[in-house]
């Protein structure tokens, strides 16, 4: 069951068409990798979900409500904006427990509870007495999650939700947005493809506006990453480069980019082609130090399609 | 609303806008009685005075010292009506607070009403300490008047003031910039003061309110302007409805 619905979204700043008829939705339980370069329509289509923008044609619709500024979707959706901000003058648990849980009318006891709950989810609980200005970013970022998450949502839209954070807290951050998937569904744009890879079921990729492909995470790399080798060689570059240079012109291959004294080779869909490899190299004389199989990755889907949208555009 | 509206009031404590309004208001009520008390005998202690100015200066009575008072706080308190709420709404949109806020399942003109009760409370109470402090002046220097025509100049003020602190909010609604705010807000005091100065306008606007309030706290009592209470009655909510109306059409 769809849970978000766009259809036809379209929304134009001045000479600008920021979104050109965008369509997709998102199974209930899910979290949607939405993804794209900048620019290309992300944080757009969330403010529209979130009840902050107007489409100038098309819908978009959260447990079958229409998202809009005065819509009730509003109190089924948790919001993390690209770069949360605050009251500073304002502690996290008076923004949380006094300040956002009133804005949705929960009851004292449920709001005291709900944001120790948080607080201690998103590892703030040593800082809740603290002021908010005083925190850094990857604190902001946390706390701008706790409140995206107050009122139980079913719809949580997080706009970038790891930019902001070191490794550290990237990996936290993404175990939390993982761990939701068993209570709410997530939203998650973003431009970073391993995060992707890592806790998306599925993914939407989004150029110009417009949906380039949406599918389940799986099926977009069988259907669109292609094999890859990374070979490296003992041997001087320019005799590597030599030889990449061979291979690229052997049946069934995309490409081979030396990078010193490393090749990586695109295969095409003739999967044979690395024995051909492997006996090239073989050949060449040059003492081979690894030969290795690449896993499809996102990034090459993500380069293929948006490289794709460009050259149809 | 009422969560909206706690906050306002605490933001206005922790920024210290309440202090800062009330102090300047105190300071003000404060000051309206002592100069009309002592400002002849001031001058007649600088050397260099020419002779004969403390007699044509107005001798020092109660009702000097109102008149000092009254227009005290109507200059620092427009003052500070203009540009206390100047950043209120503009300064949250550009900060993304607004967007956070506008994002839960707020009305946009609860989030407006709550910003006007604030100022409604912050002036109220600079207001009430202020005057307060000019009875007991006037009462200490001079004489002790009729509590209830300060009660009267106290009211009229907040109309006042209020009328000038919506404006200022509408400015901070309708702009982009807390400059542009400012400009906008300080512009249209400037041409409401020079309209005013029509006979048939200034009689509706809420300053034909002060000189009632000023004649109330002197002991004597005026007919009260009715045409500028209602006006100011229907002016501030309108003021408060045009900002709704246009913060519904914005994009956050």
């Amino acid at each position: 069951m769809s849970v978000l619905e766009v259809e036809g979204l379209r929304k134009a700043f001045r000479q600008v068409q920021a979104l050109d008829g965008l369509s997709f939705a998102v199974e209930a339980g899910t979290v949607f990798g939405f993804l794209g370069p900048n620019g290309a329509g992300k944080t757009t289509t969330l403010r529209i979900l979130a009840g902050l923008a107007r489409p100038d044609s098309g819908s978009a619709c959260v447990a079958g409500h229409p998202a809009g500024p005065a819509s009730p979707a509003r109190r089924l959706v948790g919001y993390l904006p690209e770069e949360p901000r605050f009251y500073t003058w304002m502690t996290a648990t008076e923004f949380l427990r006094d300040y956002v849980a009133g804005l949705f009318g929960l009851k004292a006891e449920e709001a005291r509870r709900r944001t120790n709950e948080l607080l201690s989810l998103v590892g703030l609980q040593d800082a809740a007495r603290r002021r908010i200005a005083g925190f850094s970013r990857g604190m902001r970022q946390r706390l701008g999650l706790a409140q995206a998450l107050l009122n139980r949502p079913q719809v949580v839209l997080l706009d970038e939700p790891v930019s902001a954070l070191d490794p550290a807290g990237r990996r936290d951050m993404l175990l939390l947005i993982e761990d939701l998937r068993r209570t709410t569904t997530v939203l998650m744009s973003t431009h970073i493809l391993d995060d992707v890879e890592r806790v998306c079921d599925s993914v939407g990729i989004i150029k110009d506006g417009r949906m380039v492909t949406v599918d389940e995470r799986q099926a977009l790399l069988d259907r669109y990453a292609t094999p890859r080798i990374e070979i490296a060689f003992r041997a001087q570059p320019d005799r590597v480069a030599a030889w990449a240079e061979q291979v690229r012109r052997l049946p069934g291959i995309v490409s081979a980019v030396p990078d010193e004294a490393l090749v990586r080779i695109q295969l095409g869909t003739d999967l044979a082609a690395d024995q051909q490899v492997l006996a090239q190299a073989v050949a060449s004389g040059m003492p081979v130090e690894r030969f290795e199989h690449g896993r499809p990755k996102l990034e090459d889907v993500f380069l293929r399609l948006v490289g794709q949208a460009k050259e149809a555009a | 609303m009422v969560t909206l509206l706690r906050k306002e009031l605490r933001e206005q404590w922790r920024s210290n806008r309440l202090l800062v309004v009330a102090a300047v208001l105190v300071a003000m009520g404060i000051l309206g009685p002592l100069t009309a008390r002592y400002m002849n005998e001031m001058l007649g202690s600088i050397p260099g005075t020419p002779e004969g100015l403390e007699a044509v200066l107005p001798p020092p009575t109660a009702e000097l010292a109102v008149n000092e008072l009254a227009e005290n706080l109507a200059q620092f308190g427009l003052i500070l009506a203009l540009l206390v709420p100047m950043a209120a709404v503009v300064g949250e949109k550009t900060s993304g607070t607004a967007a956070l806020t506008l994002s839960k399942p707020v009305s946009r003109g609860a989030f407006l009403a709550a910003k006007l009760l604030a100022l409604v409370a912050t002036f109220g109470l600079g207001l009430f300490l202020a005057v307060g402090a000019g009875y007991a002046y006037t009462g200490m220097l001079f004489a002790w008047l009729p509590v209830g025509g300060f009660v009267q100049l106290a009211g009229a003020l907040l109309i006042y003031l209020l009328f000038y602190a919506s404006l200022a909010l509408l400015a901070s609604t309708l702009m982009r910039s807390q400059l542009a705010a400012a400009g906008l807000a300080f512009g249209l005091a400037l041409v409401l003061g020079i309209v005013g100065t029509l006979p048939a306008v200034g009689v509706l606007l809420p300053s034909a309110l002060l000189a009632w309030g000023r004649s109330a706290a002197s002991g004597v009592p005026s007919e009260l302007p009715w045409k500028a209470l209602a006006a100011a009655s229907l002016l501030i909510p309108g003021l408060l409805a045009i900002g709704w109306a246009a913060l519904r059409r914005q994009e956050l």
